[in-house]
């Protein structure tokens, strides 16, 4: 088992001239039997840092530290590394059984041990009876499943996953998720998983490393990432539906403070209270333009509260409400900004119908429109 | 239209379509089964009747005129059966190692990225437009002065890795070689020679199957090269020695029908062997996977 560092890594394609900087400076560290989840949009890099770490690519400037020993100039195959892939990547002319013993086979351990070894590895993935068939005719899950297990006989180190569930449907990924995490547990070997779905990010990893651009944005727990996100890149990233952006400002009125929404029409429709917690967070950024980022989770139908604050709350205008069931997504306007509350129960909600929302304002977030940092995630 | 009327249209264009194809099928294969009479043949009967000579035997044909006199004057006169030991002999060797290089060479273009690979594959390109008679007279020049002229190696070094061969598996290995089967074989500890061999191969057997088919085919009627680069007459392969039976002052059309006959049959049956193989090797890109 073993823990995986990287130090200062950078990748670049494309020509000297014009460089496209896949992975840029990263360092991170994955603790030895560590579930870590690397998560962010398409073309930010995780796939490139998987292959980096994994021997496919090799690193322009920095180290790849395996259990210790520098491996940039090791062998994939001598890494003692297992990959499964976003396509399964199963050999097609070969039968199942023949896919799962093929890495033993190419260690020269004897038939008699391989056998054995596949055997134990396909009941425990509950594949025994695919083991003479060919990949073609399996269904995504089976193959999926062979994938884990070629991965899973050959003991590796370290487990990396390339988006595996991405090719599944909706129901399939669900029980494969749980899968893939009772696997961990019962390993206990060190899994870096890619993927770009937060929801896997989510309920998956141990720890989450979020990349955008190449870069690192933050690596901490869900949780941790969810309610504490360092910048608007990660807040609107992890959570679904994203968090509520709306722009404006904050002023000291009356000896309180209050956030304005910018609004370029004459009526200015947003304006609140934000409290003592906030006021003390954007102290020396009055009258400076500012985002606030709330999650629609936190957003409330005052009908539902036990008491409005008018201070607190604001007025908006339903544009469209998609009842799920337990909840309701509902999309309002504030007159500048379009925002997303997610209420409980299967309220109906008209179009163009005027609501009373309440902000929970404890879990109101602050971003520099500049930096697009938060301001101050400890307060 | 009715639907009656429609199926009465239809199965007429259907026997319409049937009884051309069924035409053009004749028209094609009667040389052959003229061939083929005309092996059986006496030198007498040869102009005297078009197909099999006719007699009061069953269907009107004198079966007892026909003849094996000319196959086995083919054997004793000819040194025949040496000359189908050096057809097999080029033919085979040319198109397993000639699969081989253009394999290994498609593959290499086909999957990896290095310094010049643009430039290669353009070469690759040129060289297939440029027509095979303009370079016999520098082929013999270039045989001449590595003296390679009146040997086999003569015939096979300028058949190994045909850029034809190299621009059909590169385009076999982009469309059924998944650079993640190969990555994932690296990581299983394969090298790269047993990654071509173990991995590689097996998923363009179509395109091999094919390749084959169509080198042999090609070596064995060849008739340019070795007329050109052979001279010792037991080294000649039957397209060759075959010529030897048509002089300025005599042929012997018997002879040759009968040795034309004997050298179709192996190409014919490699191809029963190998027709699934070729018709999907040549038709592999054409739908995706």
């Amino acid at each position: 088992m073993a823990g995986v560092t990287l130090d200062k890594l950078s990748k670049n394609f494309g020509s000297a001239k014009n460089p496209i900087h896949a992975v840029k400076n990263i360092s991170l560290s994955v603790r030895d039997r560590e579930f870590m989840v690397i998560v962010g949009p398409s073309g930010c890099g995780k796939t490139t840092l998987l292959r980096l770490i994994a021997g496919l690519e090799q690193p322009d400037v920095g180290t790849i530290i395996v259990e210790g020993h520098v491996v940039n100039d090791v062998l994939p195959k001598d890494r003692d590394m297992a990959m499964v892939f976003q396509n399964y990547a199963l050999y097609p002319h070969m039968k199942v059984f023949e896919n799962m013993a093929f890495s033993l086979k190419m260690q020269g351990i004897p038939q008699a041990e391989i056998v054995d070894a596949v055997e134990i590895v396909a009941k425990t993935l509950g594949i025994s009876d695919l083991l003479d068939r060919k990949p073609s005719s399996l269904s995504g899950g089976e193959k999926q499943r062979v994938a884990l297990g070629r991965a899973i006989v050959r003991n590796p180190k370290v487990f990396l996953f390339d988006e595996p569930l991405s090719n599944l449907d909706a129901r399939l990924r669900v029980s494969m998720r749980t899968e893939i995490a009772k696997l961990h547990d019962r390993l206990q070997t060190t899994m870096i998983y890619v993927t770009h779905d937060q929801v896997e990010a989510m309920t998956m990893g141990e720890r989450i490393c979020v990349m955008n651009e190449g870069e690192i944005m933050q690596v901490d727990e869900p949780l941790a990432i969810y309610n504490h996100p360092v910048n608007m890149f990660v807040a609107s990233f992890i959570g679904s539906p994203p968090i509520n952006f709306i722009t404006g400002r904050i002023i000291n009125e009356e000896g309180r403070t209050y956030f304005v929404e910018k609004n370029d029409n004459a009526d200015t429709t947003l304006r609140f209270d934000i409290g003592e917690r906030l006021s003390l967070i954007s102290e020396g950024r009055r009258n400076q333009e500012i985002v606030l980022g709330i999650r629609p989770e936190d957003i409330y139908d005052h009908r539902r509260c036990n008491a409005a604050q008018p201070s607190q709350s604001l007025y908006a205008r339903v544009e469209i409400a998609e009842p799920m069931g337990a909840e309701t997504n509902v999309y309002m306007s504030t007159g500048a900004h379009t925002i997303i509350a997610r209420v409980t129960g299967s309220d109906r909600y008209l179009t163009n119908e005027q609501l009373l929302m309440r902000l929970d304002l404890s879990k109101v977030h602050l971003f520099d429109p500049a930096t697009k940092l938060a301001i101050d995630r400890k307060v | 239209m009715t639907p009656f009327g429609r199926t009465f249209f239809l199965n007429i264009a259907k026997i319409v379509t049937y009884a051309l194809l069924t035409v053009t099928c004749l028209v094609t294969l009667t040389p052959f089964f003229w061939m083929i009479c005309a092996a059986f043949k006496t030198k007498e009967d040869f102009f005297a009747c078009t197909f099999l000579p006719h007699g009061d035997g069953l269907f009107g044909i004198a079966w007892s005129q026909l003849t094996f006199e000319n196959f086995v004057r083919i054997f004793t006169e000819l040194d025949f059966s040496n000359s189908i030991l050096n057809s097999f002999f080029l033919a085979s060797t040319t198109a397993v190692l000639s699969t081989i290089t253009a394999a290994m060479g498609g593959y290499a273009l086909a999957k990896f990225n290095f310094k010049g690979k643009d430039f290669i594959t353009s070469l690759v390109f040129a060289a297939i437009i440029i027509p095979t008679p303009l370079l016999i007279a520098p082929s013999y020049q270039l045989l001449y002065q590595i003296d390679l002229l009146d040997t086999y190696w003569g015939l096979l070094l300028p058949a190994v890795a045909p850029a034809f061969g190299v621009f059909l598996f590169r385009q076999a290995m982009l469309n059924s070689v998944s650079t993640n089967l190969l990555e994932s074989a690296r990581m299983d500890g394969c090298g790269e020679i047993q990654t071509f061999f173990t991995i590689v191969l097996p998923l363009v057997r179509p395109m091999i199957g094919a390749y084959l088919l169509i080198v042999f085919l090609g070596t064995w009627n060849n008739f340019i090269s070795p007329q050109i680069v052979l001279q010792d007459a037991d080294k000649f392969p039957l397209s060759v020695a075959m010529s030897g039976l048509q002089t300025t002052y005599r042929s012997e059309y018997g002879m040759i029908s009968a040795g034309t006959f004997i050298s179709i049959a192996p190409v014919v049956f490699l191809f029963m062997l190998l027709q699934k193989e070729f018709i999907t090797g040549l038709t592999s890109g054409a739908v995706k996977n």
